[in-house]
């Protein structure tokens, strides 16, 4: 059994800079992600039809979601929370192929998160200016609260990319350990995996379509609420 | 070479992923967001255009159509007033006509009356003469000799005379 459960290297520079599986799987859930857009929104007609009420649908969606979570004179974020929704489900979905999901890994939700936290005070600023961004964020409701609110600044990306990373990958990990287990226990009985066949499937509907979805609905929605109670 | 990263750790992969998001967001905004968002915009805007319109032609619509009414209607009383008027020249016309034909038939009638009863008039003095010397011829048989004939005529014509028209008319 492998006890490594960091991403793969696949690529290594000479000068020690590598790529992991876990970008290489970015790269084909983006692929796949904008193939589909450009089909989906190909010829698109006033009288829609076909795959065009998908694509309909699913940008409509997500636009009445920003506007009622963000407030109807932010419904312009919803290019940014619409994909991030899109390529979290996508991601964390993925380990149902097989393949390590890019969100277990911390590079990936970090990376998520800071642009989160980036979004929440370069809008911030962009609204109220530098003293009001300064004044609503660190002394509030006192100015004594400063030190605190900062701690609190510091650790909403934090927060936000260790709950993703953590449920993504736990559920990779305890697939992984089920998956190992039921093969052991059954290669000491019989010669078929027979026990393989639906026992994980359970599991797999928890971990990686329920809690994935979850974890990417609430990962957006924080995103979203933390980015309009900032420029409110 | 070491194979795999740590569980928790950080490295390049991290700005990779950034980039990754970035581009993702630019392609899914220019592929999916904006065309989509675009047609809605654009069917908005054609619904409006098309109620909008559809109020214009319908008030077009009525406003044709009283115009229509309103010609019809003059039309109407214009056949009326037409027809009334054929109507009233015909009326006349057939009382013309009518009185003509009368007036005619009338001489016709006229004329007849009086032919006839010239014709009877000539018949009848015709008759009177016959009778007269048919009488005389008879009375001059039965007396055996001739009368003096201009006296006996006056007596005869006298005597039918006297009897009356009346009966020589039927």
């Amino acid at each position: 059994m492998n006890t490594e459960f960091g991403a793969h290297k696949i690529i290594e520079f000479s000068n020690g800079v590598f790529i992991t599986e876990t970008v290489i799987n970015t790269w084909v859930i983006m692929i796949i992600l904008v193939i589909v857009s450009i089909i989906l929104t190909r010829n698109l007609k006033v009288i829609p039809g076909g795959k065009q009420n998908v694509a309909e649908i699913l940008v409509g969606v997500l636009t009445s979601l920003v506007g009622s979570s963000m407030g109807k004179d932010k419904i312009g974020f919803t290019p940014y929370m619409g994909t991030l929704m899109i390529f979290l489900v996508c991601a964390n979905l993925w380990g149902l192929t097989g393949f390590r999901p890019p969100t277990a890994d911390l590079n990936t939700t970090f990376a998520l998160s800071m642009l989160t936290f980036f979004m929440i005070h370069g809008n911030s600023i962009r609204k109220k200016g530098v003293g009001g961004w300064v004044k609503g964020t660190f002394f509030e409701p006192v100015a004594v609260m400063a030190p605190l609110n900062l701690i609190s600044e510091i650790a909403t990306p934090v927060s936000l990319a260790f709950r993703l990373f953590g449920n993504i990958v736990g559920g990779m990990i305890i697939m992984s350990l089920v998956y190992h287990a039921l093969g052991s226990i059954l290669s000491s009985i019989l010669p078929i995996p027979i026990f393989m066949l639906g026992i994980p499937a359970v599991l797999h509907a928890y971990f990686d379509i329920f809690a994935g979805v979850l974890q990417a609905f609430i990962f957006t929605m924080l995103t979203m609420v933390f980015v309009s109670m900032a420029m409110d | 070479m070491e194979v795999y990263t740590g569980l928790v750790s950080f490295s390049w992969n991290f700005f990779f992923q950034i980039i990754n998001t970035l581009i993702l967001v630019f392609l899914l905004t220019k592929f999916l967001f904006n065309p989509v968002k675009n047609m809605l915009e654009k069917r908005k805007n054609q619904i409006a255009d098309d109620v909008n319109g559809a109020a214009e032609a319908k008030s077009q619509a009525e406003a044709l159509r009283a115009d229509y009414e309103k010609k019809i209607k003059e039309i109407r009383m214009e056949a009326d007033a037409i027809l009334k008027d054929a109507k009233a020249k015909a009326d006349d016309n057939s009382k013309k006509i009518i009185q003509e034909a009368r007036d005619k038939s009338d001489d016709i009638i006229e004329k007849a009356q009086a032919e006839i009863d010239r014709n009877a008039r000539n018949a009848r003095n015709e008759l009177k003469g016959d009778v007269a010397s048919m009488a005389v011829m008879a009375a001059e048989k039965i007396i055996g000799e001739k009368m003096d004939d201009e006296l006996n005529e006056k007596l005869v014509v006298k005597f039918i005379e006297e009897a009356g028209d009346v009966k020589w008319q039927n």
